[in-house]
């Protein structure tokens, strides 16, 4: 009996080892491949790697990066983008605008199809809009539909008016009409983004709340269509044969697999196995100096929210002093190291240009802010005014290494050149960090915010007295009304519209330091030498694959 | 009767962190078919180490250093393990003091006991249960054919003992050593066994080495006794010879330490003392500090084996031609009992 | 028997409500929630929250989640929408166990055979190599074993693929061995230390007078009898590499159960937490309970002991 059982025993594990072994090649395409050109049949491959894995295949649902980059490489809109981030047309033929630029009429070309064959049209865009307004699909950017100013956005977001009063009108099969409520010269690249990208209405209520949870579940009609999605593991995208626009398409196949820890992806960088690969933190410092790796610009801004609700925070001279005393080269060169850019602005370069082609960021003067002897006298006056027995301040901050090595630079600046001042660190994942942040719960903190649309009031916007996510609390009256007339009467008049911009940020970061701002943000990839046309860019998709080649 | 087993001068040593022990130092003995030899003394006197170098089963720390030992003639201490192999088992077997440690608690009994014939006369299966099972009535083991497949929990102290032996004789043995077969078992029991020892004895046509160092149940068993101290045979003679005309004063001493039940006095007679260091053993006669009858020869040299007759040997001064002529006290206690 | 197996079913029900029901509460105290972006304005927050019914109170919450688990259903995730809990963990289901059983397999007959070589060899240079690989085992984290190999033999030599592939079987290679280290670490001293005092041990020495070989002693007695007990650390072993494969999931990208938990606990993704907890627990509460069953079935003393007890 024993002996039959242990015998039993060995032979089952055998078998499942065995088994183990033998059985894996169920996926649709077997192992990966790098890059090279698959010499059996001469396919061009690019392989890449996310640290996370895309959250849904609906694009009302999507909520990161990474799932919008895959959605709009795989679903057609309206516009794309080239490599330098300029605009081109994608299922959009032309468009005209109203003259008070609160109507657009786009026409839409007809030969556009869904991978279940049925055509792509202007009704699809209407679905889908009006569907991520509907609170009952719980999506995270159904503001968006605000921030287009589309008419009635508010409304339907908050359930009090039906999805059909929403702005947005097929006019007929291949004319969509968007009303606004206010001009928005952001309108067409915002279109881009993936919340909006069109949804065939019969086939997603065939499937319901399925939609998107897999590939067998989803419906694409871009460049690539998702040939295979297994979680946390793979996505494996097939040039499109469908697509209108293919025979501009290079690469056939992009595989991206889900890699979270960044040493695992740099030894798959280094044998060939990932062409791309995004390098932050101790790699890019590491990595810096290699020649396969490539800085891209972006209009992310770095900046340090200052708590005004804190005592000392509050006095404008103890905000001055903090500013000037910031070494933010060494935090860009030696902390983050990934090509980002040291930065005394807040409104980044690259949203907006005149008819000469120069750029906002150009037009202002804003005088350097690091002076440590001022810092100093800035901080001596704080303290006259003041008059606090002790003087200490919090920087809430996440745990990573990189975190830790921008806390301890940060404390050991302010501490060095402000004398009788203590930092304390206030260590927060990020989950917690938001909720501390929104309730207050905070004096000092880095924030990371990159642009929702391309547009120069995005940032002072944040900073006006009743915008939600100014948890710094910084309100000044002059600012407000620049701000709402940058947002409002001005927006047809551009060198009005600069001017107001102008002053506001000065006022925000030369006057009053209602924050202080860091850096730029870049980001830096190690690029194989095989990939050509490799591009980042702030309209989705950020990497458009249709644009890259694979060159053995 | 032909002589099985010749032992002569076996030297045996332990090497040990305190240094090198001679646990065996000088040991001359025989063994005839069908015979008992029964070898007694206190622990450490050397008679386990004994048995075992006769089988090879020396712990890895001991080695035989010197004399040799004669098995049928043919001479053991040069032997490789593989020679041991079919030694052990098939000519020369053994049976240990604790039965319930004896076997494994694991396997049946029944493959315990066939094991050896399996692998010495290469049985079959079938051919093994069945002579388990006559071996297992042999040693009267009640119900042997169901009894086959148990396992030793199952069975009683003097149960255990009776498969071990039956284990032991499965390929019949010449010889059969038992190292006190009854030291861990109760009175009654250890009657019986040493009865079903007894009876195998004749029906086998076995020697036996019995060692124990309980003087009542060498009377009982033996034919022969040689009594061991201190790494020496002491005394060799037929069991008559020992126990009624003892000569050696260690002798004297065991003897007189039995305790009897008509015993009137409530003290027990013991030696005193204790045995000596086998690390640097003493240059004289081992027991000579102990020795209430000593000389002063006893410390300065060891005394030989003096002949008493041609069965009866003991290597005590007392013996020579020069020595004072000492009666055995036992003589006296016997008369005060 | 019968009886015993029902009876451990039974616990074994009640250790897993209590365990669910504890991982609840306890998730309900987690600060943040899957649906804190700063991007969100307070007015949607809202209305996700009543979508989803988190801001419901706790004992509705419970009711709600238990009804449903009798209906076998897990929930959906909210970071990957709307996907349900079940068909999630049973995707990642044949990765990790394929790894996990490999790791199991491979490391406990490894170390039953390092244990005996360096039981038999005491001393020797097996022996030290024995314990060297020990204390490593045991002392290492997984994901420095882990990270080491993939650079040495993944960058630096090319030998074995970098990161695991569901095709490719020599790519489960060194995510086993990165599992099966403690398991090896901690068999192999178990083993030796049972070998060696049963080496030592009367009835082995009896087996010796028979005239047994000293392979033969060591592989029927010896061997056989020291494993009986290496079976009972299963159960601790199984444990440890269900929390070593949170780590060496991560560095090989294994999509597997642990690597799921790490996300999900990350974002606050409460019903897949709660899902891979449920499955944790019957991985392990089953490897305990066939464990027990294994060991009164192998070892006789205990199989036999309501038995017989003739004279």
């Amino acid at each position: 009996m024993r002996k039959v059982l242990s015998m039993a025993l060995a032979a089952a594990m055998l078998l499942t080892v065995l088994a183990g072994c033998g059985g894996g090649n169920q996926t649709a395409g077997g192992s990966s491949s790098g890059a090279q050109s698959n010499a059996s049949s001469g396919e061009k491959v690019l392989t890449l790697s996310y640290t996370g894995d895309i959250s849904t295949l609906d694009m009302n649902l999507c909520y990161n990066s990474n799932t919008a980059e895959v959605l709009s490489n795989t679903v057609a809109t309206l516009f794309k983008h080239d490599q330098e981030g300029k605009l081109t047309n994608e299922i959009c033929k032309d468009y005209t605008v109203s003259e008070d630029g609160m109507v657009y009429t786009f026409n839409l070309r007809d030969d556009f199809k869904w991978s279940n064959g049925d055509p792509v049209t202007a009704h699809d865009f209407v679905y889908s809009w009006q569907r991520l307004g509907n609170p009952n699909t719980g999506s995270t950017y159904a503001n968006y539909l605000s921030k287009a100013h589309i008419i009635n956005a508010e409304g339907v977001v908050n359930g009090d008016l039906d999805g059909s009063e929403l702005g947005v009108t097929a006019l007929n099969d291949y004319t969509l009409e968007v009303r606004l409520d206010r001009p928005v010269p952001y309108l067409l690249t915002f279109l881009c983004e993936a919340a909006f990208l069109p949804i065939n209405q019969k086939f997603q209520e065939s499937v319901g709340d399925k939609f998107g949870t897999s590939v067998e579940n989803a419906l694409f009609s871009g460049a690539y269509v998702v040939a295979d999605w297994q979680t946390e593991y793979e996505i494996r995208l097939e040039k499109n044969p469908d697509y209108p626009l293919a025979d501009q398409v290079a690469i056939d196949t992009v595989i991206i697999k889900i890699v979270k820890d960044a040493n695992t992806a740099v030894n798959l960088f280094e044998t060939g196995e990932l062409d791309i690969f995004e390098l932050d933190g101790e790699q890019a410092v590491m990595y810096k100096d290699d020649p396969h790796a490539h800085a891209y610009a972006t209009t992310q801004m770095n900046f340090l929210v200052m708590n005004e609700q804190n005592p000392i925070l509050a006095n404008v001279n103890a905000r001055r002093a903090i500013s000037c005393v910031l070494d933010k080269q060494f935090i860009t060169d030696e902390i983050y190291a990934n090509g980002s850019t040291p930065a005394d602005y807040i409104i980044p370069a690259g949203l907006d240009y005149d008819e000469n082609g120069n750029d906002f960021r150009t037009t202002t003067n804003i005088p350097p802010a690091t002076d440590i002897e001022k810092g100093k006298e800035y901080w001596a006056k704080a303290k006259e005014e003041l008059n606090l027995p002790q003087y200490e301040i919090r920087l809430m901050i996440g745990d990573s290494t990189k975190s830790k090595r921008l806390a301890e630079f940060f404390q050991s600046q302010l501490e060095k050149n402000l004398e009788g001042l203590t930092v304390t660190f206030d260590y927060a994942t990020s989950k917690t960090a938001i909720d501390k942040e929104i309730s207050g719960d905070f004096d000092t903190t880095f924030s990371t915010w990159g642009v929702d649309y391309l547009d120069l009031s995005f940032f002072i916007d944040m900073f006006t007295t009743d915008f939600y996510a100014n948890t710094g609390h910084f309100s000044n009256a002059e600012y407000d009304e620049l701000a709402q007339l940058a947002s409002g009467e001005y927006l047809n008049d551009k060198e009005k519209r600069w001017e107001a911009l102008r002053r506001a940020e000065e006022i925000l970061v030369v006057e009053e330091m209602g924050t202080v701002p860091i850096f730029q943000g870049a980001r830096m990839y190690l690029v194989a030498d095989q990939v050509e046309g490799y591009h980042y860019s702030d309209v989705t998709p950020q990497r458009f694959f249709a644009l890259m080649d694979v060159v053995a | 009767m032909e002589k099985i087993l010749e032992v002569k001068g076996l030297k045996v040593n332990f090497k040990t962190q305190g240094g090198t022990v001679q646990a065996v130092r000088g040991v001359d003995f025989d063994l005839c078919a069908g015979e008992t030899l029964a070898i007694v003394g206190e622990s450490g006197s050397g008679k386990s180490v004994t048995s075992k170098a006769m089988m090879g089963l020396l712990a890895s720390n001991g080695s035989i250093v010197g004399g040799s030992i004669r098995y049928n003639g043919k001479e053991i201490t040069t032997m490789k393990e593989k020679e041991f192999e079919h030694l052990r088992g098939r000519d020369i077997a053994m049976i240990f003091q604790d039965p319930m440690t004896s076997l494994n608690p694991c396997m049946t009994i029944g493959h315990q006991i066939s094991e050896s014939m399996i692998k010495h006369q290469k049985l079959s299966r079938k051919q093994a249960r069945e002579q388990t099972i006559e071996l297992m009535r042999l040693v009267e083991i009640k119900d042997a054919e169901k009894r086959y497949k148990q396992y030793p929990h199952q069975f009683s102290g003097g149960m255990r003992q009776r498969i071990v032996t039956a284990a032991a004789l499965a390929c019949h043995p010449k010889i059969l050593i038992c190292d006190e077969p009854t030291t861990a078992l109760d009175v009654t029991i250890q009657a019986q066994i040493i009865d079903l020892i007894k009876s195998l004895q004749k029906k086998l046509d076995i020697g036996i080495i019995f060692i124990t160092h309980d003087l009542g149940v060498v009377a009982n068993v033996a034919d022969r006794v040689a009594v061991m101290y201190a790494g020496k045979i002491v005394e060799i003679g037929t069991a008559d010879e020992v126990f009624y005309q003892p000569a050696h004063p260690y002798t004297w001493g065991l003897l007189a330490s039995m305790p009897s039940m008509s015993d009137s006095k409530d003290e027990l007679w013991s030696i005193p003392g204790s045995p000596p260091d086998l690390i640097n053993p003493p240059k004289g006669d081992a027991f000579a500090p102990r020795n209430r009858f000593a000389m002063q020869i006893d410390f300065e040299e060891e005394p030989p084996m003096f002949r008493i007759s041609d069965t009866h040997s003991a290597a005590t001064w007392l013996l020579h031609e020069y020595a004072p002529k000492i009666q055995s006290p036992l003589a006296e206690l016997r008369q005060r009992r | 028997m019968k009886k015993y197996i029902l009876v451990r079913l039974l616990y074994m029900v009640i250790a897993i409500a209590l365990i669910v029901s504890i991982t609840f509460l306890l998730l309900q105290f987690m600060p943040g929630s899957p649906f804190n972006d700063l991007q969100l304005t307070p007015e949607q927050r809202v209305l996700l929250d009543e979508k989803y019914g988190l801001n419901d109170p706790i004992p509705v919450k419970y009711a709600r989640y238990v009804s449903n688990l009798f209906h076998g259903e897990l929930g959906t995730s909210f970071i990957f929408n709307n996907q349900d809990v079940s068909d999630m963990i049973a995707a990642r289901m044949s990765s990790s166990v394929r790894v996990g059983l490999q790791a199991l397999v491979c490391g406990s007959v490894i170390g039953v055979l390092l244990g005996i070589v360096a039981a038999l060899k005491r001393n020797s240079f097996w022996d030290h190599l024995t314990t060297i690989i020990a204390v490593i085992g045991v002392s290492i984290p997984a994901f420095v074993i882990g990270s080491l190999m993939q650079y040495y033999f993944g960058v630096k030599m090319a030998i074995l693929p970098v990161i695991y592939d569901k095709g490719n079987a020599v790519s489960t290679i060194m995510p086993t061995i990165a599992l099966a280290f403690s398991v090896i670490a901690t068999t192999a001293k178990y083993m030796r230390n049972e070998l060696v005092d049963i080496i030592n041990s009367d009835y082995i020495l009896f087996a010796r007078s028979k005239g047994l070989t000293g392979s033969e002693v060591i592989i029927k007695h010896a061997v056989r009898n020291a494993l009986i007990p290496v079976v009972t650390i299963l159960g601790p072993m199984t444990i440890s590499l269900i929390t070593g494969s949170t780590v060496v999931e991560r560095i090989f990208s294994v999509p597997g159960l642990g690597n799921l938990l790490v996300t999900s606990i990350q974002n606050n993704d409460y019903f897949v937490i709660l899902g891979e907890g449920l499955v944790f627990s019957l991985m392990f509460l089953s490897v305990v309970l066939v464990v027990d069953i294994l060991y009164g079935l192998i070892d006789p003393r205990i199989r036999l002991a309501g038995g017989n007890h003739n004279e």
